[in-house]
């Protein structure tokens, strides 16, 4: 499936959250609650819950944590 | 019977009982405790991405992941507790307690990310209704 971009920006936004230095974290989880905020805000059904949208992106965000982790390989390969 | 633990996590393991240790006892003081717990976040994440996101993980690698997020989680609720308490130093980190706060939120999301029961029917209704796409194949 080609990526939706709001889907994208999410999965941007809790990588960064992880990856980020620890002094920017609140700022980070600012953005990715957002993110979820306005995704359920814009949905078709009520009572959804930003936990709820986290397991639902839990797949999808593994897989774009492992192509980070393999960019990031080939960055540092790159360097060497 | 022993059980057989992956090295990766078992030093994740013995770092956390250790932390959690000099927590409680307040051996090092709060601002010290607090960046341990933010280096052994760091550690939980290297053995999750080697373990789980490079690979499949195994039932032990969820275990282990399990065990070891919801005592990062009830340490960093402790931390939270005490800074509240007694306040945070200013630090060359620039940490304060609101990215302790943000960072046991992060635990929590991780922690449903791998630990979540939802159906997969539940899936395929929220990608509809919430992101109006079918669900992705996996």
């Amino acid at each position: 499936m080609s990526r939706h971009p709001e889907v994208e920006a999410i999965l941007q936004a809790w990588y960064e959250l992880e990856t980020g230095d620890p002094s920017e974290k609140a700022a980070h989880l600012n953005r990715f609650h957002t993110l979820l905020d306005q995704a359920i805000a814009k949905s078709d059904t009520r009572g959804v819950s930003r936990a709820e949208l986290k397991e639902l992106l839990a797949d999808p965000y593994r897989e774009y944590k492992r192509s980070k982790r393999k960019e990031e390989r080939a960055r540092i390969s790159r360097l060497r | 019977m022993s059980i057989s633990v992956e090295p990766r996590w078992r030093a994740v393991g013995l770092v956390i009982d250790q932390n959690t240790r000099d927590l409680i006892s307040r051996r090092y003081g709060l601002l010290h405790e607090t960046i341990s717990w933010f280096k052994t976040i760091e550690l939980f994440r290297d053995a999750e991405g080697e373990r789980m996101i490079d690979r499949d993980p195994t039932p032990s690698d969820l275990r282990q992941h399990k065990v070891w997020i919801s005592q990062l989680i009830a340490e960093g609720e402790r931390l939270v507790a005490e800074i509240k308490e007694h306040g945070l130093s200013r630090n060359q980190a620039g940490i304060k307690l609101s990215d302790v706060e943000a960072t046991v939120e992060e635990l929590y999301s991780t922690q449903v990310q791998w630990h979540g029961k939802m159906t997969r029917e539940r899936k395929a209704e929220l990608w509809e209704k919430v992101f109006h796409v079918k669900a992705p194949r996996g």
